[in-house]
């Protein structure tokens, strides 16, 4: 006999959702984060995000810097050329996250 | 006499050599001379291929016919390069010049901007190569450099403040654009570096003069931009259209002057 009639995939999908069910009663009961610990925490990450946004900053000023120091190497100037590309779309993804927290 | 033997012998870093000296000199330096494009095709052509390090640019052209725009405009270019620029824009409050920009550039700027102070102004160029490699900066306009309620003759004290820039872009290997007004009414086509206001300095000692005017006669957003003349290049007086993008950018076209088909079969 088995112990459930659900096949594996049903009872895995009851289990996601008991837990997250669980998840929910625990949030609901535990006490609201207070207004200016809320706000310390979010200036936090903000400060934590801009340092990380002036890092890679400062990273693609080296990848110039790199690049200008040897103009005639392809591999060098595709490289760092490809990293800036990175740093910059952290970049926009930094800001992107900073705006929407501010919002 | 001991001053003449002491000349004689001197044998500092300043001290007078050959031209062929100098000409060895630069051949061993591995110093790779910066460069970049303006990325408008024609104006690559007109600057020999490039800007290049040591280059100051004057920017002129009457109030509100697209000099700063065009300074964005180049700024946008040059990092599409990945090439960031400085900027001291005294004329738009920050948040206004960075809302023109359709999608923000990588641009350096100060936080706080200082205005008749050109040794500030110099530390901040160093401080944004020394911490962010910009060799490309712009200064949005000349007269927020001088101290107007102080000044007594402006043409001379006009041509000192050109001239240290010159200096500072020699010195430091950068490429300088300097935005200047023209004398009021001196638009139109008759437009030339012979406009700008106040001092003939800002020719004399910058290697570009480049003027800007909007082209209404080739319809809307268009723009003309003529090179007055380039100390490197050689070249005098041409010039390329410019039309404002969707995107709010200036960016080049082709406008055909010429008279159609059937009037150039008649002039014939």
């Amino acid at each position: 006999m088995p112990d459930s009639c659900l096949t594996p995939a049903e009872q895995e999908r009851v289990h996601a959702y008991d837990e997250r069910t669980r998840k929910e009663i625990e949030a609901a009961e535990r006490p609201p984060t207070p207004p200016d610990a809320m706000k310390e925490l979010q200036e936090a990450l903000e400060g934590s995000r801009m340092d990380c946004l002036r890092d890679l900053q400062e990273d693609i000023a080296a990848l110039i810097l790199v690049r200008e120091r040897w103009p005639d190497n392809p591999e060098i100037r595709d490289r760092s050329s490809f990293h800036i590309t990175m740093d910059r779309y952290q970049i926009e993804e930094l800001r992107k996250e900073i705006r929407n927290a501010r919002s | 006499m001991r001053e003449a033997e002491k000349l004689a012998t001197y044998d500092g870093p300043d001290r007078i050599i050959s031209s062929f000296e100098a000409d060895l000199l630069l051949k061993k330096s591995t110093e790779p001379i910066f460069k970049a494009k303006s990325g408008f095709p024609t104006l690559d052509r007109l600057l020999g291929g490039s800007f290049e390090a040591g280059e100051l640019y004057g920017l002129s052209g009457p109030t509100k016919e697209g000099k700063t725009l065009f300074g964005q405009s180049l700024s946008v270019n040059l990092d599409n390069q990945q090439i960031p620029s400085l900027w001291f824009s005294y004329e738009l409050p920050t948040r206004q010049f960075l809302a023109r920009f359709p999608e923000l550039p990588l641009i350096y700027l100060p936080e706080k901007l200082k205005a008749h102070a050109l040794p500030w102004l110099e530390e901040r160029i160093y401080e944004a190569f020394l911490k962010y490699r910009t060799r490309v900066f712009f200064v949005d306009h000349l007269h927020y450099l001088l101290d107007i309620a102080r000044l007594r003759n402006a043409s001379i004290e006009i041509g000192s403040v050109i001239r240290s820039l010159k200096r500072i872009c020699v010195e430091g290997g950068f490429v300088g654009f300097i935005l200047c007004h023209t004398i009021k009414g001196r638009g139109g086509p008759d437009l030339s570096y012979e406009s700008i206001r106040d001092s003939s300095f800002i020719s004399q000692e910058s290697d570009c003069i480049l003027m800007i005017r909007r082209t209404p006669e080739h319809g809307p957003n268009r723009a003309a931009i003529r090179m007055e003349f380039h100390r490197r290049t050689g070249v005098m007086e041409q010039g390329l259209f410019l039309i404002k993008g969707a995107d709010g950018m200036l960016g080049e076209c082709v406008i055909d002057d010429r008279p159609p088909a059937r009037e150039r079969a008649d002039l014939a």
